[in-house]
């Protein structure tokens, strides 16, 4: 039904008012969709990510080759606390849930990852033998949080002797201290057990 | 401008407004949904580009990095073996068998969780050889107060070849006059000798000059030591403190293997040293100087297998050998 008006060029303006906003959803609609397309975040999942990935994998196989030449993760892995049953200077959960300074290792993906806004676990896997089923175990070195969707992930391999004495407060060789984590795989040589330290990070 | 001739030619054909706002809305919705396509497709093209700068910079070598640093780890894990199996124990080549023999297993068990076939084993025995230490006081005199004496003779191999000094007791001089009473290592090989003399230049610097058949000696590289204990590594090239390390780059080991090592002006400075030498070297029977059994060497066999590499290699592992 048409309607009647006495002043129309009124009408007209509301009308111009509405269809502006129209357009203008559309347009945002637009662009937002194409928004969605590429990467605009460091954590929007995209191909440009793998770019991201590619240097924060780079960067933590770099830290890991670094320590272990300097022997800081050796030093890291030894730093137990037998008392407690946990990493050495570590909270309640035995493994660091902060970004601290608590051995070099540590300090080290302190001033690496987390000044560039990089999150990182850390977590230590050691044999565990048995006659029937020997098996792989996963300790918590490091918790700074739930990885996210584009974490990437880097190790290195410790091996470690039956003379190796912890560097924590405990002054003993590894395989007569009490209650250090990784057990003595092959009581026959001076091998003592190899610990894999793999780092997790991504983008905070 | 296009607004007003519409509307003024609307209304010379006696249409209402109804139909000037359908068609400018039609034009609007063409509009935006156009510009939703451009945009669209920039964005698709950009990624596009990202996509294929990321495809083409990518390693070549289908994980070649992760197989060299396998065999790099397990380097670093056996020479750890040899030289626990030297320094805290008594150097059997059965017990660093047996350490790398209990290897095998752990690492194709901790491989095989991501996919991959990784191996180690020994190939052959390990090679026997001889840990000297010194034994004696202060200063590097032989048993006898010689001041000139033979470490060792009959080599074929060395490695490991490290001197721990006094800063204090070593002689003062210059490169230049450094071989009249500075306390040197004298190399002897097929055809001539090269010595490194070991002095401090009365700045606080350690240095080592190195003379070539009995020529003038050049320095090779100095480091600032405190005051403090200097470790002198031969075969590492490197002076260090507790404080400092310093490269050395034009070398402290001879380029052709040496067949027998001296002592000259051991009365210039005191300390201790350590070196590990093949079975086949006539180290002297002195009790100034420490001679124990050791494990000069072992050779592995590495094996790292990924859907797209196969890589096998055998390796030599003498930790501290010349470079």
């Amino acid at each position: 039904m048409r309607r009647v008006h006495s002043a129309p060029t009124d009408d007209r303006g509301q009308a111009h008012t509405v269809e502006a906003f129209i357009a203008a959803l559309l347009l945002i609609s637009g662009l937002l969709f194409a928004m969605q397309a590429t990467a605009v975040t460091p954590l929007s999942a995209s191909t440009s990510n793998q770019q991201i990935e590619n240097q924060q994998r780079a960067l933590a196989d770099d830290l890991l080759s670094t320590a272990a030449e300097d022997g800081s993760l050796k030093r890291a892995v030894l730093y137990w606390n037998t008392t407690g049953s946990k990493f050495q200077d570590s909270g309640e959960r035995g493994y660091y849930q902060e970004v601290g300074t608590q051995n070099a290792f540590v300090a080290s993906l302190n001033e690496t990852l987390a000044e560039r806004r990089i999150a990182y676990n850390v977590r230590v896997r050691y044999h565990v033998p048995n006659s029937v089923a020997p098996s792989v175990t996963t300790d918590e070195m490091v918790i700074l949080g739930q990885a996210s969707d584009n974490a990437v992930t880097a190790s290195r391999t410790v091996t470690l002797y039956d003379d190796d004495r912890l560097t924590g407060e405990d002054d003993c060789a590894v395989q007569s201290c009490s209650s250090f984590y990784a057990p003595n795989v092959d009581g026959d040589s001076r091998l003592y057990n190899r610990v894999e330290v793999r780092i997790t990070t991504w983008r905070m | 401008m296009a607004d007003v001739k519409n509307r003024i030619a609307a209304a010379d054909r006696g249409v209402g407004d109804d139909t000037d706002r359908r068609n400018r809305g039609q034009l609007l919705l063409i509009t935006a949904l156009a510009l939703t396509v451009i945009l669209v497709t920039v964005a698709l093209l950009l990624n596009a580009a990202i996509f294929t700068e990321n495809v083409a910079t990518r390693d070549t070598t289908a994980d070649g990095a992760e197989a060299i640093e396998f065999r790099i780890e397990l380097v670093d894990a056996v020479g750890g073996l040899i030289e626990t199996e030297n320094w805290r124990n008594d150097g059997q080549t059965d017990d660093v068998e047996a350490a790398i023999n209990a290897t095998t297993p752990l690492v194709d068990r901790q491989h095989a969780r991501y996919g991959t076939v990784a191996g180690v084993s020994l190939n052959g025995t390990p090679r026997s050889g001889r840990l000297l230490r010194w034994n004696g006081g202060t200063p590097f005199t032989d048993d006898g107060g010689n001041a000139d004496w033979e470490l060792v003779d009959g080599l074929d191999d060395s490695r490991n070849f490290t001197l721990d000094v006094d800063p204090d007791s070593l002689a003062t001089a210059s490169a230049a006059t450094s071989d009249n009473d500075a306390f040197g290592v004298r190399f002897n090989r097929s055809g001539g000798t090269v010595t490194q003399y070991i002095y401090t230049d009365g700045s606080g610097g350690l240095a080592v000059a190195q003379a070539v058949d009995g020529g003038t000696p050049h320095r090779q590289c100095r480091i600032a030591h405190g005051g403090a204990t200097t470790t002198v590594d031969l075969t590492g090239d490197r002076l260090s403190t507790a404080d400092s390390d310093t490269e050395c780059f034009r070398g402290l080991w001879p380029d052709d293997p040496p067949e027998a090592i001296e002592f000259v002006s051991g009365t210039a400075a005191a300390g201790t040293f350590a070196v590990t030498v093949d079975d086949s070297a006539s180290p002297t029977t002195d009790p100034a100087v420490l001679n124990e059994p050791a494990v000069y060497s072992a050779t592995v066999d590495v094996v790292y297998q990924t859907p797209d590499l196969e890589f096998e290699t055998t390796v030599e592992i003498a930790p501290g050998e010349p470079r």
